[in-house]
């Protein structure tokens, strides 16, 4: 598992996401599965954990940024 | 990274080439005070550090110096590694000197120069601190080097620990997505914000929230500010208590013992002002008084003497008063018969009647002549019949006693009965003069042994002041300090453990507000017209922020419990059999996504930080956690493992401990140099040996550090250090 998948599977364990969404996560999540969630919540928290590891992503901050607000906006 | 090679060449009592081929776990270095370990530690900070401003005769060596024929050479400290990639890390400090007429300098500047040769054999050119990076980066640099026990301390300060925390567990990747999630919801405040802003009432009461807002966020900006400082201040004290504590116990005996000394010299000035206060006895001595001092047998015979003749004199003058008062009495019947007719007068005496006829008739019928008034004749019968008649008068018993003869002509009785009187006074005078010098004599005699014994209390206080303060590592002056600077720092934590209380309680209060407002804010924007979309993306962002904040929180508790654990375990094996308590690490609460972490000790359900306890628990405990964080930082992929250097950490552990202690490390996965001086000894004759066989000396590897044989204790110049591979 990768260092983003660990801190997304981390984070999906919230009791918030089973109170206020609904969702329950029995099984370890890849970050594939977790961008293709139809649930916005999942798909956002794998877009945020991708900055986990930021020294090693390719990506710049503004373009990480743009793609959050257009999945956002999607 | 681990080490595979260091030469020492030239650097202080390492003359020549020393060469040290270390394993990749637990080495040793052992050997005997003064013969090399703590210079091995220099040389390696040398390498790192480098000179500069030290005078170069500090650190190159006086035996190679001396010995060189030239006159002239080079000092080098070099590091060889291997990294977990294969590559091999060569690091190199070095400069030459010369020595002309005596003097000592250098012949090239000081460089350090790396090189780094890949597996496949190409070779390149590191940047100086990129290659000292590789082996000690510098977020563990201060965890990688430890000179002595004190330096151990380290983790006594709550921000090295959370830094280590922070780097070690999965936290600090939770900090980076937090950052960007809070970026995002900026950015859509800031869109819902300007769609509240079309409606003129929403758009004055957004800006006035936001205003409080801001000034909230000022005043808790402030707050935390004075919380820092506040517990800046707190450590502060507690560094001073703690500093003083050791010694706290002889500060205040020796306080103590310097009042009652002084109390002791107050009483003594109070006896001997009462002393010479008394009145002199030579006044009592030279008195007129004293003079009698032994009269009174003299006075009580005198006075005896004077009552016999008193005695006497009233005896006689009582006689005589009886022959006298027969005389009177024959006298006064005589002048009785006198006034009586019947009584006839002696023929040649006429009778009054006689007389008084005479003096009629002026003639006198004696010698039948005339005598008439104013004629010798007349004077002479009336100054006869006046006789007659004075002697016939009743007299006074003056006049009788005056005309009476005295019994003792001359008795001074009367003066030396008066003398009695006085001298009767004076013995008693005397006798009360007596007592009262003996008394007074007795007082002095009393207070004198007062003195006496007061002398020989403080003579025993001054002799417990001198053990007090030979007993301990601090001098008077220091002692009395430290107890004020203890005194003085509690008084002042104390002030400051209420103001931290107050100043939490004021920031409890801003967080509320803060808290108040922004639901405000936020019911203001959900109630605002458009955006809708913006606006649901705002929620989603709160409720994102929210699961990463408090998923951080979790790792860092889930990190810090596990590290107590792996603490604990390393603790108990260290001190086996000893009683230790168990370490516990905590978080500090309500410091957000930061929290400081601090270890305690808790031992009966007592809490204690771990530099309030003994030397070697402190050492243990600060070790145990060294040891649990490089253990837990294994599964990091952040650092390779850096070699640790630690000289003589464990100098208060008792024998038993340090082989535990020993035990403990040579379990660890990281390379470790430790300096030891146990395992040598020294026998009668001078000759060091191993004190164990070397099979029972724990380490992979063992060297042993010694002075070459002979050498001259009072020239630097004969110091060669050599290492000897175990």
């Amino acid at each position: 598992m990768t260092r983003e998948e660990k801190v997304l599977n981390s984070l999906l364990q919230h009791p918030l996401l089973k109170d206020k969404y609904g969702l329950s996560m029995e099984s370890q999540v890849t970050l594939d599965q977790a961008m293709n969630s139809e649930k916005r919540i999942i798909k956002l928290l794998a877009l945020l954990s991708q900055k986990a590891t930021n020294i090693h992503s390719n990506k710049s901050d503004k373009e990480f940024l743009r793609e959050i607000m257009k999945e956002l906006n999607s | 990274m681990i080490i595979t090679n260091i030469h020492i060449e030239n650097f202080k009592c390492y003359a020549g080439d020393n060469i040290l081929n270390p394993g990749s776990r637990l080495n040793l270095l052992v050997g005997e005070n003064g013969e090399g370990k703590t210079v091995f530690y220099d040389a390696i900070l040398w390498l790192i550090n480098g000179s500069h401003q030290q005078d170069i005769r500090e650190i190159v060596s006086a035996f190679a110096i001396k010995n060189n024929t030239e006159g002239k050479g080079s000092i080098s400290v070099t590091i060889r590694g291997e990294d977990a990639d294969k590559n091999k890390i060569k690091l190199s400090r070095s400069f030459r000197w010369r020595e002309t007429h005596s003097i000592l300098q250098k012949d090239s500047p000081e460089e350090l120069r790396a090189f780094l040769t890949k597996p496949n054999g190409e070779r390149q050119t590191l940047k100086e601190q990129a290659a000292i990076q590789l082996f000690f980066p510098p977020e563990l640099m201060k965890y990688s080097l430890f000179k002595g026990e004190g330096e151990l301390r380290i983790l006594e300060n709550e921000d090295s620990l959370k830094n280590l925390v922070n780097l070690f567990s999965d936290a600090r990747f939770f900090e980076r997505v937090y950052d960007a999630t809070k970026t995002i919801q900026g950015a859509l405040k800031t869109v819902v914000d300007r769609s509240v802003a079309k409606n003129k009432k929403a758009k004055v009461d957004l800006e006035k929230l936001q205003k409080t807002e801001a000034a909230n966020g000022r005043k808790k900006a402030s707050i935390l500010n004075k919380i820092k400082d506040n517990e800046r201040q707190r450590e502060n004290a507690e560094a001073i208590i703690n500093d003083a504590e050791n010694a706290i116990d002889k500060a205040e005996e020796l306080k103590s013992t310097t009042d009652s000394i002084k109390e002791k010299k107050e009483e003594i000035e109070r006896v001997k002002k009462i002393i010479n206060a008394k009145p002199s006895l030579t006044n009592s001595l030279f008195d007129d008084l004293w003079i009698l001092k032994d009269f009174e047998p003299i006075f009580m015979e005198f006075k005896s003497k004077v009552e016999e003749a008193d005695v006497a004199r009233r005896k006689i003058q009582s006689e005589f008063d009886i022959e006298q008062g027969r005389k009177q009495g024959i006298a006064e019947g005589i002048s009785t018969l006198l006034d009586s007719e019947d009584t006839p007068l002696d023929i040649n005496v006429p009778s009054q009647q006689v007389m008084e006829e005479l003096i009629r008739d002026e003639h006198c019928k004696v010698c039948d002549r005339p005598a008439p008034k104013g004629s010798s004749q007349y004077e002479f019968m009336r100054g006869r019949l006046e006789k007659f008649l004075e002697s016939q008068k009743p007299k006074s018993n003056r006049d009788i006693e005056a005309n009476q003869e005295q019994a003792l002509k001359h008795t001074f009785i009367r003066e030396l009965i008066s003398f009695n009187t006085i001298f009767s006074q004076k013995t008693l005078d005397m006798r009360e003069l007596g007592i009262k010098i003996k008394e007074s004599e007795k007082f002095l005699e009393s207070r004198r042994n007062d003195l006496f014994q007061l002398e020989s209390e403080l003579d025993e206080l001054e002799q417990e002041r001198n053990n007090i303060v030979s007993q301990s590592d601090d001098s008077e002056e220091t002692l009395s300090r430290k107890l004020k600077d203890h005194r003085g720092a509690s008084n002042d934590l104390s002030d400051w453990k209420d103001d931290y209380r107050d100043l939490q309680g004021e920031l409890r209060k801003i967080e509320e507000d803060i808290s108040a407002n922004q639901t405000k804010i936020d019911k203001l924007r959900d109630s605002s017209a458009g955006a809708s979309t913006e606006k649901n993306n705002l929620t989603l962002i709160n409720d994102a922020l929210k699961i990463i904040e408090e998923t951080k929180k979790k790792e860092l508790l889930t990190f810090v419990q596990k590290l107590t654990e792996v603490s604990n375990d390393y603790y108990k094996r260290m001190n086996f059999d000893n009683f230790t308590g168990r370490i516990s690490i905590e978080l500090e609460d309500g410091k957000g996504l930061n929290p400081r972490i601090n270890i305690f000790v808790i031992t009966d359900e007592r809490k204690m930080k771990a530099k309030h306890l003994n030397k070697s628990t402190e050492t243990s405990v600060h070790l145990s956690v060294l040891f649990a964080v490089s253990k837990l930082a294994e599964s990091s992929d952040l650092f390779e493992r850096t070699p640790i250097f630690m000289d003589a950490p464990v100098s208060s552990f008792g024998e038993t401990k340090r082989g535990q202690f020993l035990e403990v490390l040579s379990e660890l996965e990281n390379q470790i140099f430790i300096t030891s001086k146990d395992y040598t000894q020294i026998d009668a004759s001078g000759k060091i040996s191993l004190s164990k066989p070397l099979n029972q000396i724990p380490g992979q590897n063992k060297f042993w550090l010694r002075l070459k044989r002979p050498f001259n204790d009072e020239q630097l110049s004969t110091l060669n250090t050599e290492i000897q591979t175990l």
